[in-house]
């Protein structure tokens, strides 16, 4: 019997004994030798994931700190756990900083929904708490800087990965390519307002006007690469995290979310999620061999901010509608004039 | 009509306490659950105060906008609600495309926002960089 927190019970009531003891006894099945698992701790609970961290011991790898990823229910993943645990592997293979995922498992009966395990890796990922750290460790403001060219080099070799190692069952967007998707959903958006916002309608017909054509390779993008995301240390970036929104995409997607002023925290001037400008970014996205292109780069900015603002809404409307009842959910609906200011901000004469 | 505290003043009273008292006390999801609280509380003061000049605003510019966009001699809907609607309409569809109406729009849009956000997050405005 393994050692975690909660004392282990008999196995006559199974939904009794430990989620550490079950980890156990499936890691010593599948490693074939016996695995015991300690202190697994809660690090997360959102409606879409399960988070903690605990230590594995195995006899021959020796102390592991492990990280688990659960999704509660199958019916909710964006992305199945299997699919997600090849994307990450993709990534590692081409360079980027990912935890190295080492199990896999998709039967539900065992901790309850579908998980995997990947390499717990220590730092700072609470986005305020991120910028403290980089910003007293360096007020200079270099460290910053150095991690907003990690950033882009981290998005440029993900950018890399030949289309025929990018996993076949992540989904290809509907329509003709992820422009047309990105468009239908803002207008299906648009429609679906409790009240009518000029603002965005505003910014809707601007990106239809200015409609870039789709990319024509297909390319896998992370699509949440921002300040939240991302694993931080005194030394820079240590990792990029959540990887359930990985899809085919357009690569000035994953560069334009990294700079919107949401993921600043205050730090407005420096557009890389308060931390570096834009510049070290793009730099260093070029320099490892991406093809920066502005104009869609400040397309996907738009709609970035007119999305988002929509999606702010959208949490509103589910407060009200009672599918997701919540007071933060119904706050949503007082942040909305942030993102119109921001779409304006970007639709500057 | 009610005896003093005004409605603005009692929600401020209410945001005090939220915040000075029971925050402390607090931890974990509940804690975020009643910052965001205290936080509405603080906005909802600041609509009770400002709310009417903000819309009295919106409704005169979204009626220049109306001008500015919708060809004829229509008048523009008299409830904010359908003005901006038929605002909206006509943006989406395009009407503001040509660069100088684009502009003109614009700027009207600029401070139908920025009386918004004097409610929901004063001090959000004072960086208009990208």
């Amino acid at each position: 019997m393994s050692e975690t927190s909660n004392a282990a019970t008999s196995p006559e009531v199974s939904p009794a004994v430990s989620m550490g003891d079950r980890l156990a006894s499936w890691l010593s099945e599948v490693r074939g030798r016996p695995v015991t698992v300690h202190g697994l701790e809660a690090v997360s609970a959102g409606a879409r994931r399960f988070n903690a961290l605990c230590e594995v011991r195995d006899p021959e790898i020796g102390s592991q700190q492990i990280a688990l990823t659960m999704i509660p229910s199958a019916s909710i993943q964006l992305l199945d756990v299997a699919t997600e645990a090849a994307v990450r592997t993709a990534a590692q293979h081409a360079g980027v900083m990912v935890p190295a995922v080492y199990e896999v498992c998709t039967d539900e009966s065992v901790l309850g929904g579908p998980f995997f395990l990947s390499a717990a890796i220590m730092g700072e990922t609470v986005p305020r708490r991120v910028l403290r750290l980089v910003h007293g460790t360096d007020p200079s403001g270099a460290l910053g800087q150095k991690i907003a060219g990690q950033i882009g080099t981290a998005i440029a070799q993900l950018h890399a990965i030949p289309p025929e190692q990018i996993p076949p069952s992540l989904v290809t967007p509907p329509g003709a390519g992820p422009i047309d998707a990105a468009m239908t959903g803002v207008e299906n958006q648009l429609i679906e307002l409790l009240a009518p916002s000029p603002i965005f309608s505003f910014g809707v017909s601007w990106l239809e006007r200015n409609v870039p054509s789709e990319p024509n390779v297909a390319c896998l993008v992370h699509s949440d690469i921002r300040n939240g995301n991302i694993i931080v240390g005194p030394d820079g970036l240590r990792a990029i995290l959540d990887w359930e929104g990985s899809r085919i995409g357009d690569p000035m997607e994953d560069t334009a979310w990294t700079c919107q002023r949401m993921w600043r925290f205050r730090d407005d001037h420096l557009a890389v999620g308060g931390l570096g400008d834009a510049a070290s970014m793009s730099d260093a996205y070029i320099a490892a061999g991406g093809h920066f292109d502005e104009d869609r780069f400040r397309w996907w900015r738009i709609m970035g901010t007119v999305r988002w603002g929509l999606a702010m809404a959208g949490q509103s409307r589910a407060h009200l509608d009672g599918s997701f009842p919540s007071i933060v959910m119904a706050a949503s609906g007082r942040r909305v004039a942030e993102l119109e200011y921001d779409a304006l901000c970007l639709l500057r004469p | 009509m009610q005896h003093p505290p005004s409605a603005s003043q009692l929600l401020t009273a209410v945001a005090e306490l939220l915040n000075d008292e029971v925050l402390p006390v607090l931890s974990g999801p509940v804690q975020h659950k009643a910052r965001v609280a205290a936080s509405l509380v603080s906005i909802i003061e600041r609509e009770i105060r400002l709310g009417p000049d903000a819309q009295n605003e919106e409704q005169r510019l979204l009626d220049e906008i109306f001008d500015l966009t919708v060809s004829g001699a229509a008048d523009p809907p008299e409830d904010l609600y359908s003005l901006r609607s038929t605002v909206a309409t006509q943006l989406r569809n395009g009407a503001a495309s040509e660069p100088e109406v684009h502009a003109q729009v614009w700027e009207r849009l600029m401070q139908i926002v920025r009386a918004d956000l004097s409610i929901a997050k004063p001090g959000y405005d004072s960086w208009d960089g990208v």
